[in-house]
């Protein structure tokens, strides 16, 4: 049940919307003022407070927050606001609605939230979405598709698709992807578990990692990055590539293991750490493609973070505009010494720095203005603004919000957060 | 002149005797009934003396020291007719006195009131104790469990209705910081077909619940409180039957009979109960769901379809009494067991089950020895051995999914069980040894020490028949806690002032094989045995003063702890991980009551209070890191509270009794964001009362009719937080207010009873821990069998 929760941690393909959004509706992104029309733009946080008395978790809370300033100075605090959230959740936009995600005892809560006429944010749909735990946006920012995956045992994914005008559950798909039941020679068989979902044109790319379904997450073969191609919007699945330059695709629960450019060209990223969750990495931690109209690796590029000047191994990646991604760099890749456990990036408040990798001339340059060993455990699809990134970073003493610019890769501090974190930053307007 | 002299100053004079110790004859004895039962707490008065007197103990004796003379002593019991006896007492000689006190019919058919104030003497103890008298409630459908939940300060939160699981909550303190005794015997690896919601009030006499501060004799690592569950420990011949029938196909039968003769020397005691409920009351607010998930309605007066339970036990007890070695020498078999189906999410109605189900099964033997006044009545010496299995399966193996109205929607052919995403028959077994000694040593009449003993050792396996990958517990752990207590009272005279201090040790290993950690590197043994200790001192005090007959005040006090559980220290060697660090919690509590009692015509009244403090630390709580869970002590938290209580009665025939408790609890760990934030999902304000009359119609020989309405109210309490939020969506558990009518009939002396009880009669929609419905409104009848007097 708690495992359910625990290493969910995801970024959904949300970086997509934000990105549509941005190239093909930018009057949609920087509303201007139009005295004929009373729509309203409201900021939706996810927040999680702070964990007290025996509660195992702290309390997620979507705000509704009335302009960005509330996100760039003072406090965030979900003191006598905000819509509080069943269990652990994750949050999701397509278009203008927000979706949670939240996954308690074995029971899953999905709603649907949009602005109404009056600029409140209200619940339009509520539904049983299963233990989900990653997203990807396709049909032009119209539809979510969320995948419900196993730890552990044999069974099909399955995908959910979700209409961002209705907020409704319209379509279920189900595919085993990569599973392999336990034989006398492979004891154990393995699962797929997905971490990131890109649709370009009529192909849908899904990256996984395999797992050993024996409820302890540890990778079942880490030799070789996977992605799984299904025809769109058939559903029908085509194959699945491999390349053997790098580690598998994305870490546990982070949706961004894949994502798309402004070109059409698909990136992923392979983190190879022992600190989020690789037991016996042998390949470099880096950066593979897919170009453009293929649906095959490019032999031709590959980004060796972990080998880079300044780089190491990659926690987590968020691509946001030309050619440039943020990125966590694990500063010391190692299995917990106090828990001997295989997951310390995602429970420890210093584990990483924060870079921006130019995909392109394959550089890796830190951020300053951030606090250079922090932590986040689930950093939720970043938000952008006037090309600048909000984003939350905690540290033994505080979590906070910072307002990244990739270009000069310097950072200012915003609001304070009054809780344990914000894990998403999303615009919405009715 | 004398005389009036000696009266006034009657007190003074025999406390100056009494320490100088001279002139004065020793008077001991026993207050019977007349079935040769001791009576305890009976008052005993030497009428030419005014102030002089005093109380039967436990065992119904009494001592006194007395100049010589002619006396007249009144001995009076409620329930009982005084008795007047004559005595002479002679210089230097020690008189032993008989006291039979015959049952009082009239008064005894009010066993409401004979029971409260029966109560009302033991909680003039120092410590902060309330007793329960099952006499009360005995020929009612009710459990232990909700005899208890009508002491102020304790509030049980149940999940469902017969079976369901509960939380014991008492100041605050809950779950496995609270412990409980039969018998004086720690019922801690007992399995869940022997809870007190197993337990019909029938098959115990009373229940004394300690709040924060606890005798020695109850050896454990109470961190929050004891229950002591007592049952019948007369050497009587008795028969006692009841069968109850009730809503939602509901059976409660008990059995519990003796025979015990005195002379020859031996006892035999068979008690059982059986339970069963298929628990099939209607809830609300289920979602109706489309085939995709999306809910598109909600459904009301849904029945509950898979929530049987039905629990087993039969214990049979045999060996000797009254011997010159051993006042009892006893052995005992109990075998228990239970079946119950799981219908839904331990935390959200919304998912059903159909076919998810957990056994307990339990079987112990024990022996027990008992004598009192050894060494020249110096020291009472008890000694109690018991060996046992424990096992618990969880049933967990079908691919069918159930929505809310018994239908399998689908059947995935997976390896999902319907909670665990792997199929599960996992089998824990515990292997139990319980011993316990106590030892009483009564210095003079005003001075005791008692020391306890406790050990409880344990060793857990987990076997799965049906696992794919890990079995939990697959590689045992075995738990070995020992407590021992020491403590000194002292009591003046007429127990004006008495007082108790008192330590007590903790000690525990813990030894158990855990993983190395993931790797793969062969060569490493994965596994490394490990052993963990515990030791740690506790201590306390408690005094109470009696400013007059009618009010006195108590203080008590404890430092006390709750070692942590053998999976807490060690995981499950699946996905709780081994914390080897891990420190007991720890707890300061403290009690300060005052009671008071006046009575004007044929009004009594009582009046009791309590303000309670509890500062703890280090509490052991799972904590989700990475993979995997460990427990850790994670928080703190200091919980301040006021509890009070009101009766009165009219004519010994009407009566009434108001409670009521407010606590605010605060998270009081040091350095962390959550410093002085209010604990949400705890109740902090709820009490009961109950109003009733007691009649003599005079159909048949001794009959009585007890009518009585008991309410239960709890104020709503934010589920997730008191402050975040914006007010009007924050989740709250809403007010519960229920009234239960509770009609009894008894005739010939109790001998037949029959009575019938509504629960929930405004069928209240009442929602407990985590927003889970209870059962609403329900019949019950109930027919009852008391043979007190079996002659052979």
């Amino acid at each position: 049940m708690i495992n359910n929760k625990l290493i969910t941690k995801c970024i959904g393909v949300v970086m997509f919307a934000a990105l549509t959004i941005g190239c093909s509706k930018d009057d949609d992104s920087l509303p201007p003022p139009d005295p004929n029309s009373d729509k309203k733009t409201k900021y939706v946080v996810g927040f999680e407070s702070t964990i007290v008395g025996k509660a195992t978790a702290g309390t997620d809370y979507v705000l509704n927050l009335n302009d960005l300033s509330a996100i760039s100075s003072g406090k965030i605090s979900a003191e006598g606001i905000g819509i509080e959230q069943k269990y652990w959740t994750f949050y999701q936009q397509v278009n203008n609605t927000v979706f949670t995600f939240g996954q308690g005892d074995g029971v899953n809560s999905g709603i649907a939230y949009q602005l109404d006429k009056e600029g409140k944010l209200v619940a339009i749909n509520e539904f049983d979405p299963g233990s989900v735990d990653n997203f990807g946006v396709v049909d032009d920012n119209k539809t979510l598709i969320a995948v419900d995956v196993n730890y552990s045992g044999y069974a099909d994914s399955r995908f959910v698709f979700l209409d961002a005008a209705t907020g409704k559950v319209v379509k279920e798909v189900k595919h085993p992807i990569d599973v392999k039941q336990a034989s006398s020679e492979e004891k154990k068989g393995h699962i797929p578990w997905v971490t990131g979902i890109v649709q370009n044109n009529d192909k849908l790319f899904v990256s996984y990692y395999k797992i050993i379904p024996d409820g302890t997450y540890m990778p079942a073969d880490e030799t070789q990055a996977n992605i799984a191609v299904y025809s769109y919007p058939e559903m029908k699945f085509e194959k699945i590539i491999s390349d053997q330059r790098t580690s598998p695709i994305g870490t546990n629960g982070h949706s961004t293991g894949i994502e798309k450019t402004e070109n059409g060209d698909i990136y992923s990223f392979s983190s190879s750490a022992v600190s989020a969750g690789f037991a016996n990495p042998s390949k470099p931690s880096g950066i593979v493609r897919i170009k453009n109209g293929t649906t095959e690796f490019d032999k031709d590029y590959f980004f060796d973070v972990e080998n880079a000047p300044n780089g190491g191994k990659i926690f987590w990646m968020d691509y946001i505009a030309d050619g440039k991604a943020l990125a966590r760099i694990i500063l010391k890749d190692e299995v917990d010494p106090v828990y001997y456990d295989y997951w310390k990036a995602f429970y420890t408040r210093d584990a990483v720095k924060m870079v921006v990798l130019d995909l392109i001339n394959k550089t890796v340059t830190d951020v300053n203005g951030i606090p250079p060993r922090h932590g986040q455990r689930y950093s939720s699809p970043v938000y952008t603004e006037g090309g600048k990134v909000y984003i939350n970073g905690y540290t033994e003493e505080s979590s906070d919000i910072y307002i990244i610019d990739p270009k000069t890769a310097t950072a200012t501090k915003g609001a304070k957060v009054r809780g344990n974190y914000v894990k998403g930053i999303f615009k919405v307007t009715n | 002149m004398s005389v009036f002299i000696l009266r006034k100053y009657s007190y003074f004079f025999f406390l100056f005797l009494y320490v100088v110790c001279t002139a004065q004859n020793r008077v001991t004895g026993i207050v019977l009934d007349q079935d040769s039962n001791p009576v305890p707490e009976a008052s005993i008065q030497i009428l030419e003396l005014q102030n002089k007197g005093t109380v039967s103990d436990f065992d119904g004796k009494f001592d006194f020291k007395i100049p010589s003379g002619s006396y007249t002593l009144k001995t009076t019991f409620i329930g009982f007719k005084a008795s007047v006896k004559k005595i002479v007492v002679s210089d230097s000689k020690n008189t032993f006195l008989t006291i039979v006190l015959q049952e009082d019919i009239k008064e005894l058919g009010d066993v409401l009131i004979k029971g409260k104030s029966k109560v009302q003497k033991i909680k003039e103890k120092a410590f902060e104790v309330e007793v329960v008298q099952t006499n009360d409630i005995k020929n009612l459908s009710i459990d232990v469990n909700q005899a208890l939940n009508i002491i102020p300060g304790v509030i049980i939160r149940e999940s469902g209705g017969v079976g369901s699981n509960f939380e014991f909550s008492m100041n605050g303190l809950s779950g496995k910081q609270i412990k409980f005794f039969i018998d004086g015997v720690p019922m801690e690896s007992f399995g869940s077909s022997i809870t007190l919601n197993n337990f019909p009030a029938n098959l115990i006499e009373r229940a004394e619940v300690y709040k924060g501060v606890v005798p020695v004799y109850l050896g454990a690592d109470a961190l929050g409180g004891a229950v002591n569950i007592i049952t019948n420990q007369s050497n009587k011949n008795y028969l006692d039957l009841s069968y109850d029938y009730g809503s939602f196909n509901t059976h409660r039968a008990t059995l519990l009979s003796q025979i015990a003769n005195t002379d020859k020397g031996f006892l035999l005691r068979l008690s059982s109960f059986f339970n069963h409920s298929d628990n099939n009351y209607e809830i609300d607010n289920i979602d109706i769901k489309d085939d995709l998930g999306n809910i598109i309605g909600k459904s009301n007066n849904v029945k509950r379809f898979h929530d049987k339970y039905t629990s087993r036990m039969i214990a049979f007890k045999t060996g000797l009494i009254q011997k010159k070695y051993a006042d009892k020498l006893l052995i005992g078999i109990v075998s228990s067991d239970n079946q119950d189906q799981k219908q839904h999410s331990r935390i959200d109605i919304q998912s059903s089950y159909g076919e998810l189900e957990t056994e307990n099964k339990v079987l112990y033997g024990s022996v027990e020895y008992e004598k009192k006044g050894l060494l020249k009545d110096k020291i009472d010496l008890s000694i109690y051995s018991a060996i046992g299995v424990n096992k618990e399966v969880v049933i967990d193996t079908s691919s069918n999914r159930y929505n809310w109205f018994g239908d399998i929607e689908r059947n995935n052919n997976d390896s999902f069980g319907e909670r665990n995403t792997l199929k599960s028959l996992l089998e824990l077994k515990d292997d139990i040894v319980i011993s316990k000694a106590h030892l009483k040593y009564h210095i003079n009449t005003s001075n005791t020490v008692d020391i306890g003993y406790t050990k409880n050792y344990m060793r857990r396996q987990g076997t799965d028949a049906v696992a794919l990958f890990t079995i939990p517990f697959e590689k045992p752990h075995k738990l070995d806690k020992n407590i021992v207590g020491l403590s000194y009272d002292f009591k003046t005279f007429a127990k004006k002032l008495t007082f108790a201090l008192f330590t007590k040790g903790y000690f525990m290993s813990v030894r158990g094989v855990v993983e190395n950690g993931q790797t793969n590197d062969e060569d490493l043994n994965p596994y490394q045995d490990l052993k963990s200790s515990f030791d740690d001192v506790g201590y306390g005090a408690a005094v109470s003063y009696k400013f007059s007959k009618s009010f006195q005040t108590k203080l008590s006090f404890e430092k006390t702890y709750r070692l942590p559980e053998g999976y807490e220290v060690f995981g499950d060697g699946f996905n709780i991980k081994p914390n080897i660090n891990l420190i007991p919690e720890e707890s300061y509590n403290i009690n300060l009551g005052f009671l008071s009692y006046f009575s004007t015509g044929n009004f009594d009244f009582n009046f009791d209070s309590n303000f309670f403090y509890r500062d703890s630390k280090n509490f052991i709580r799972p904590q989700p890191i990475g993979s995997f869970v460990i427990y850790t002590n994670t928080f703190s938290a200091e919980n301040r509270g006021v509890e009070a209580e009101f009766q009165t009665k009219f004519k010994n025939s009407v009566f009434l009794k108001i409670n009521g408790t407010y606590q605010e609890i605060f998270d009081s760990s040091k350095s962390t964001a959550a410093k002085n934030i209010r604990i949400a999902n705890i109740p902090y304000f709820f009490g009961n009362s109950s109003v009733g009359v007691t009649i003599q119609p005079n159909w048949f020989k001794d009959d009585s009719i007890d009518i009585s309405v008991l309410s239960n109210y709890v104020h709503e309490y934010p589920y997730r937080s008191f402050d975040n939020g914006n007010e009007k969506e924050r989740s709250l558990i809403n007010e519960q207010l229920t009234h239960d009518l509770q009609i009894s009939y008894a005739a010939n002396k109790r001998k037949y009873n029959i009575s019938f009880t509504a629960k929930n009669i405004t069928d209240a929609q009442v929602y407990d821990n985590f927003n889970l419905q209870l059962p609403g409104r329900a019949f019950y009848v109930k027919l009852s069998y008391f043979l007190n007097d079996l002659k052979f």
